[in-house]
């Protein structure tokens, strides 16, 4: 899918994806540029990033792990955290709703899995681990282009949603330290 | 014209436009099913999963599997644009898309023998006449493989605890009986013209015959669990 995308209106202007998406739609397109430069992207300041979770900023240690260690971290992640990242998360796309925006929810959404799910594509169909890695990157994704669009402020998936667009799987905490995963680069 | 009386290959949609329009919709027909069905299925299914999922390395399991079905959807829906043939997500999708899906259970069970009646189907199209059609099916069938062999091992887990059998037999016998009209009925006027063109060369009997045996091979065999009686023929 070519990027950056051009979107012609009802009144048959072009204008870019950021405007067609009108309020936050210039925070989704930063984060959909960032997500195409991939890996390439320079200045990210992993080890705070990290640490700034969508359920909130953590003070643990932070552990860099491989694909595998990071799989199996998630399956011991604290589940009072994940429910509240899922609770943040639903409470951006029913602010949308609630603005009626789901239009402009459903194509930023639409257009960033277009984009991501073959950039976060598992290289082996075999493996389960990049299955599970590249699944909860989706998912953040699609976490951040929801608050992005809702104008949160602060954003509680930017600092995440920038680790996965530079190639990394924030997994969470889980064990008493704040497990980040190196995904390799990003296709 | 018979199934062996069309042994060619047509290289794209001006080829097929170029042989008329009795192969455009033999061959539309297939792909707008597809469409529909891999919409549907991440729609009824994949999504709704991702809220059933026991714990985090599932429910990422799911949200890839749902984002790989949505991807299929698109790819089917840009061959059927290819070949003029328009939106078809809003037709219709299988009776199999009814089931409402209510634990990870039926998810895990659902994967391996609903998606394998689409590996079934995607199988076939492996030599059908319309090249764009069989490069597209190269490339997607990997991913339902893997949708399958995640379905399998998710149930293999879930029979290692006795008190689960019950609900897996259920499920297993519930998604049996929606999937057996999934391959369509045994006088089929559209198969014998899919045949007629070299699209597919089975009849709907022998793809349902196919799939029911390898599930009962995996149901019988590996869950040790009782696989329901199947009649390869359907007429509704």
């Amino acid at each position: 899918m070519a990027w950056p995308l051009t979107v012609v209106d009802q009144d048959g202007r072009r204008v870019t994806f950021a405007e067609a998406l009108g309020p936050g739609g210039a925070r989704v397109q930063e984060l959909l540029d960032a997500l195409v430069r991939g890996a390439a992207e320079a200045g990210v300041d992993v080890d705070s990033l990290a640490l700034m979770t969508p359920a909130g900023t953590v003070d643990l240690p932070l552990a860099r792990v491989s694909l595998g260690e990071g799989v199996e971290a998630a399956g011991q992640v604290d589940g009072t955290w994940l429910a509240e990242v899922d609770r943040r998360r639903n409470g951006c796309r029913q602010a949308l709703a609630a603005a009626a925006r789901d239009e402009q929810m459903e194509a930023a959404l639409h257009v960033a899995m277009l984009l991501a799910t073959e950039r976060l594509d598992p290289h082996d169909d075999a493996d389960v681990d990049a299955h599970v890695a590249s699944g909860a990157r989706l998912w953040l994704v699609a976490g951040a282009v929801v608050s992005a669009l809702s104008g949160a402020d602060p954003d509680p998936f930017l600092a995440w949603g920038r680790l996965v667009a530079a190639g990394w799987w924030p997994v969470g905490p889980s064990d008493g330290r704040m497990v980040l995963s190196a995904c390799g680069p990003v296709a | 014209m018979t199934a062996a009386a069309f042994p060619g290959e047509v290289r794209d949609a001006a080829a097929a436009h170029a042989l008329g329009p009795d192969y455009v919709r033999a061959v539309g027909k297939v792909v707008v099913s597809h469409v529909r069905n891999e919409l549907a299925g991440a729609a009824a299914f994949d999504e709704p999963a991702i809220a059933l999922a026991p714990g985090p390395k599932e429910k990422w399991l799911a949200c890839r599997i749902a984002m790989e079905e949505y991807g299929h959807h698109l790819k089917f829906q840009r061959l059927a644009s290819d070949l003029g043939l328009g939106e078809a997500s809003h037709d219709r999708a299988l009776s199999v898309f009814d089931y409402q899906l209510t634990s990870w259970a039926e998810f895990v069970v659902l994967k391996a023998l609903v998606d394998l009646a689409e590996v079934v189907l995607m199988e076939e199209l492996l030599a059908t006449s319309y090249l764009p059609l069989r490069h597209l099916v190269v490339r997607l069938l990997p991913e339902e493989h893997f949708h399958v062999s995640f379905g399998k091992a998710h149930t293999r887990e879930l029979v290692t605890d006795p008190a689960a059998l019950p609900l897996v037999q259920r499920a297993v016998d519930d998604l049996v009986h929606v999937t057996v009209p999934f391959f369509g009925r045994s006088v089929s006027v559209n198969n014998d013209a899919f045949r007629r063109w070299g699209v597919k060369q089975r009849t709907n009997d022998e793809a349902r015959a196919e799939w029911a045996g390898r599930c009962r091979q995996f149901v019988e065999g590996d869950l040790g669990l009782r696989f329901p009686d199947v009649d390869r023929h359907w007429n509704g």
